[in-house]
């Protein structure tokens, strides 16, 4: 076994890529562990922390005072709660908004005011009739053209400070709120566990049938190579996207479309060994012997086939991954709500061109280094279990 | 930043400049969705009426923007309980010089029954249509089967084609006696022109473009641009891009998250106006138990109103507008929009009250919350994926047990009318542009077989709402009728029986050179389009 490893960390890449995808397999083992927030817990994340820039605080909303004013001549006066607006005229066309509440004002906000009206150091948002104040604590100047109106309608919110928490997004957020750092640990788990699984399952399904193809011979051999054949004949998306269509969205239904697509690669290969051995001695003894079929096939002929099908397996993880992550990306894939890594570049997307870069850089930066990685593993093992490229 | 990525998208997209470098009369439009046949009757959907506004006319124009119905090919009416007469405009006149008659005018009425294969049918506004009589060649009285105070605003849906035949047909509800059918086959490869517009259909290649030139001997104003080309660009960056780098003028349905990039961008210009087009959640109100709720032992909560009450209560609608939507939606107050005929001024948006819904749960014997999937389509409203999730996060919020599931559209109206949802995402306009057509549509009872509560889904239903919109039907006083409208509307708002969220804000972006118009029915208006002063 040392001996192993140590021919195995011959090529220092391969030795890395070993050690990321450790890394990765520990992500999706004790992901609820590592991860700062559980994703999953619609509870625990809220639409006030949406698209936040990575390495921001989470913010605890200060208290929020709404009050409608009517200004006859330019006058008016509301109170909410603690807080008191007061508008009064400074000069004709223009007004004056003070808030008096406990303490500073966070931020301040002036909507429904009519088209040609403005507030002095503000923000007007794109569409609607809303104005930012740049500075909330002090009072507001609206401007309404040459003359104040004789009834003036506006809305006023103005917000306390936001405090901010110890809970940081080291990623950003997502456009939910959801933390991307504990996202994309969970989406790591799902693409892992689905992936492995998904392959172990071909690799059960595919060897399974390689060596019965191999034993019985005859019929039995070209029925199952010529559907093996029929199916890789048509493109591994396609008959993923038909049998999630077919079947539904969920984790299990997935591992069913990439068994169907990867037992192929498996039944193939383990033919092709099996036959080798079959004409061994070895094999013949067995058979002297009379022993069971089964027996032969999976204590005699199995073992022999397995150096091979531990390289395809390692690949393949790599490739179930990929694919339910394009699955997920085209939306047949998982629950929106229990995103994989698929799915969270699939919203993240949407984002790019706003700039909120974040949303899809770091679950496909992720996915990319796993993928990367589980197939230089792979390539590592295929090279040392040739012999041809034996020194 | 924002300069930096402006950059990149215009290197992306330089190829569509390089076709671009055209004369300052033409007027390139990238819309997110092509019209899929030339043929005025052919579907009732957007794109398709959108173009037909500027290539077919109706009898009159509906303007949503002023609330007033214009004259068109009709040039004056009169109306007289049941009996409405039309004088058309002599003025008006098919391409090979024919003056608008009458016959061409039954021979519409009557085609939007008989088009060929049509996947969605006008139908709906001619249903009123008792009997057509022309008056000589340039009059003609539409006869209602009952007093019908929205036929004007149905007819401006209709375009009208030039009929084959010289003798005016006699209008029934079937054929009308012929078997003369224009094709849409014809209208499409250009051999008939599709009516009377200020634009005249010059080259129609699906999935590409739609090229359009003035019509020269139109009657009415002329229209600015000698020529428009609608480019068919469905995917959201793309048609940002091709804006961004100048390869078109003025595209359509901007998406949300790219509204900041091109206000902060100094030669484009952003034009909106608030849409009618209300985006809500249904309630099954009729299943029992209810297909995608668990944990209640076989009962449907959702017909407690305590308990849409409760589900109203848990939606912060300002937040989900200001976050989810960026601002880029009005709260749901009722459920006909602020501006729009019907409109009830004194409901407020339902309050955000998390602990009154979990109060309300309990009262109603649900102290635990139960478990609740709600449906959302993934590509057909603005935003809806992001809008749905948000919301099941709210419900989240007061206990319940809540997943979401989406589709594309193509599956899941489909599931939606054989009721396989408890909870469902919607939206329903005014198509007429008056709120009656839009509050028939949604909280009448449902009866598809009259055309009635066609989005009510969920079938929310109540005898009194029923009555008062069947009098506003026949109720041709103004007054009265918006009366009507707005007691309905309170009703349900009371009854809890729809969860209303927002209603759309339908934006535009053009180069900052370019006058285009607004309208809430999310048309393209062309001809009105001029380079700005």
């Amino acid at each position: 076994m040392t001996g192993f490893l140590k021919e195995f960390a011959e090529s220092r890449m391969a030795a890395a890529c070993l050690a990321l995808s450790l890394l990765f397999a520990a992500c999706a083992l004790f992901a609820p562990f590592i991860a700062p927030m559980n994703p999953y817990d619609l509870r625990a994340f809220s639409l006030d922390d949406a698209r936040l820039p990575p390495g921001s605080r989470q913010v605890e909303k200060g208290g929020l005072f709404r009050a409608t004013l009517s200004a006859r001549e330019g006058a008016a006066e509301e109170s909410e709660g603690a807080a008191t607006f007061r508008l009064v005229e400074e000069a004709p066309g223009r007004l004056l908004l003070t808030v008096e509440t406990e303490g500073t004002l966070g931020a301040l906000r002036i909507l429904g005011l009519p088209r040609d009206a403005s507030v002095e150091g503000a923000r007007r948002h794109p569409i609607r009739s809303e104005w930012t104040l740049a500075d909330p604590t002090a009072p507001a100047a609206i401007e309404t053209g040459a003359m104040t109106p004789a009834v003036l309608n506006l809305t006023v919110e103005a917000e306390l400070p936001a405090t901010a928490t110890d809970t940081r997004f080291a990623l950003g957020t997502d456009s939910y709120g959801r933390d991307m750092l504990s996202a994309i640990i969970y989406g790591i788990r799902i693409s892992f566990i689905v992936g492995a699984i998904g392959a172990v399952g071909s690799m059960a399904v595919g060897s399974a049938l390689g060596l019965a193809a191999a034993w019985f011979g005859g019929r039995v051999d070209a029925a199952i190579m010529r559907l093996a054949g029929f199916q890789l004949s048509i493109p591994s998306l396609m008959v993923g996207l038909l049998t999630l269509t077919i079947l539904g969205k969920g984790v299990d239904k997935i591992l069913i479309a990439i068994i169907l697509i990867q037992w192929t690669v498996f039944a193939r290969t383990t033919r092709s060994v099996a036959l080798a051995e079959l004409r061994s001695d070895y094999v013949d003894a067995a058979r002297g012997l009379r022993l069971s079929a089964v027996r032969i096939n999976l204590r005699h002929i199995l073992p022999n086939c397995l150096p091979p099908l531990l390289v395809i397996l390692t690949i393949n993880i790599a490739s179930a991954i990929t694919l339910e992550a394009s699955l997920s990306f085209l939306g047949v894939g998982l629950p929106l709500t229990q995103p994989s890594l698929g799915m969270l570049i699939a919203n993240g997307y949407e984002y790019m061109f706003s700039n909120l870069y974040w949303i899809a850089i770091f679950p496909g930066i992720a996915l990319m280094l796993m993928v990367v990685s589980i197939n230089v593993v792979g390539d590592r093992l295929r090279d040392m279990f040739n012999p041809q490229l034996k020194r | 930043m924002t300069r930096s990525s402006t950059a990149a998208a215009a290197i992306l997209s330089a190829w569509a400049a390089w076709g671009g470098a055209a004369g300052a009369e033409e007027l390139r439009v990238g819309v997110a969705a092509e019209p899929v046949a030339i043929d005025p009757h052919f579907f009732r959907t957007g794109p398709n009426m959108s173009l037909r506004e500027n290539i077919s006319d109706a009898l009159v124009y509906n303007n949503q923007v002023t609330g007033e119905v214009e004259p068109r090919l009709a040039a004056r009416w009169q109306v007289e309980d049941v009996r409405w007469r039309f004088e058309l405009n002599p003025e008006a006149r098919f391409a090979d010089g024919e003056a608008v008659s009458a016959a061409d005018v039954i021979y519409s009425l009557c085609r939007v029954r008989n088009v060929p294969d049509s996947p969605g049918t006008f139908l709906s506004f001619i249903e009123t249509i008792a009997a057509v009589e022309p008056e000589g060649e340039d009059a003609l009285t539409i006869v209602t089967k009952g007093p019908d105070p929205v036929l004007l605003e149905s007819l401006s849906t209709i375009g009208i084609v030039q009929a084959p035949m010289d003798a005016p047909l006699t209008y029934d509800e079937a054929d009308c006696g012929t078997d003369d059918w224009l094709s849409t086959q014809a209208f499409n490869d250009g051999s008939l022109e599709a009516g009377i517009g200020p634009y005249r259909v010059t080259s129609y290649r699906r999935g590409i473009e739609t090229g359009l030139e003035r019509n020269e001997s139109y009657y009415g104003p002329a229209p600015h641009y000698e020529r428009v080309i609608l480019r068919a660009i469905p995917e959201n960056g793309a048609r940002i891009a091709a804006l961004l780098s100048g390869g078109v003028d003025v595209i359509d349905a901007v998406p949300v998250n790219a509204i900041d990039q091109i206000y902060q961008n100094e030669k484009l210009a952003l034009i909106s106006a608030p849409a009618s087009r209300l985006i809500f959640f249904a309630f099954d109100q009729e299943g029992e138990p209810s297909p995608k709720i668990a944990g209640t032992d076989g009962k449907n909560p959702l017909k407690d109103v305590r308990v849409r009450k409760a589900l109203n209560l848990a939606v912060d609608r300002a937040q989900l507008v200001s976050t989810t939507m960026e601002g880029i939606a009005e709260e749901a107050r009722g459920i006909v929009m602020g501006t729009v005929f019907g409109a009830h001024p004194d409901l407020a948006p339902i309050p955000h009250d998390p602990e009154q819904a979990k109060a309300l749960l309990a009262e109603a014997g649900y102290p635990d919350g139960f478990s609740l999937t709600i449906s959302s389509p993934s590509d057909r409203y603005r935003n809806d994926t992001e809008v749905a999730q948000a919301v099941t996060q709210m419900l989240a919020g007061i206990g319940l047990d809540v997943s979401l599931e989406t589709y594309p559209q193509s599956v899941y109206f489909d599931r939606a009318s054989n009721y396989e949802y408890s909870m469902y995402l919607g939206g329903a306009g005014a198509d007429t542009g008056e709120g009656l057509s839009q509050l028939l549509n949604l909280i009448h009872t449902r009866d598809t077989e009259r055309g009635l509560g066609g989005a009510n889904r969920g079938r929310y239903s109540s005898e009194k709402v029923d009555a008062l919109l069947q009098e506003a039907l026949v109720t041709l006083d103004a007054e009265t009728r918006r009366g009507l409208l707005q007691e309905a509307q309170a009703i349900v708002y009371e009854d809890y029986g729809y969860m209303p969220l927002y209603h759309e804000v339908a934006v535009w972006a053009a180069r900052a050179d370019v006058h285009f118009e607004p309208n809430a029915g999310q048309l393209n208006i062309l001809y009105t389009a001029r380079p700005a002063e």
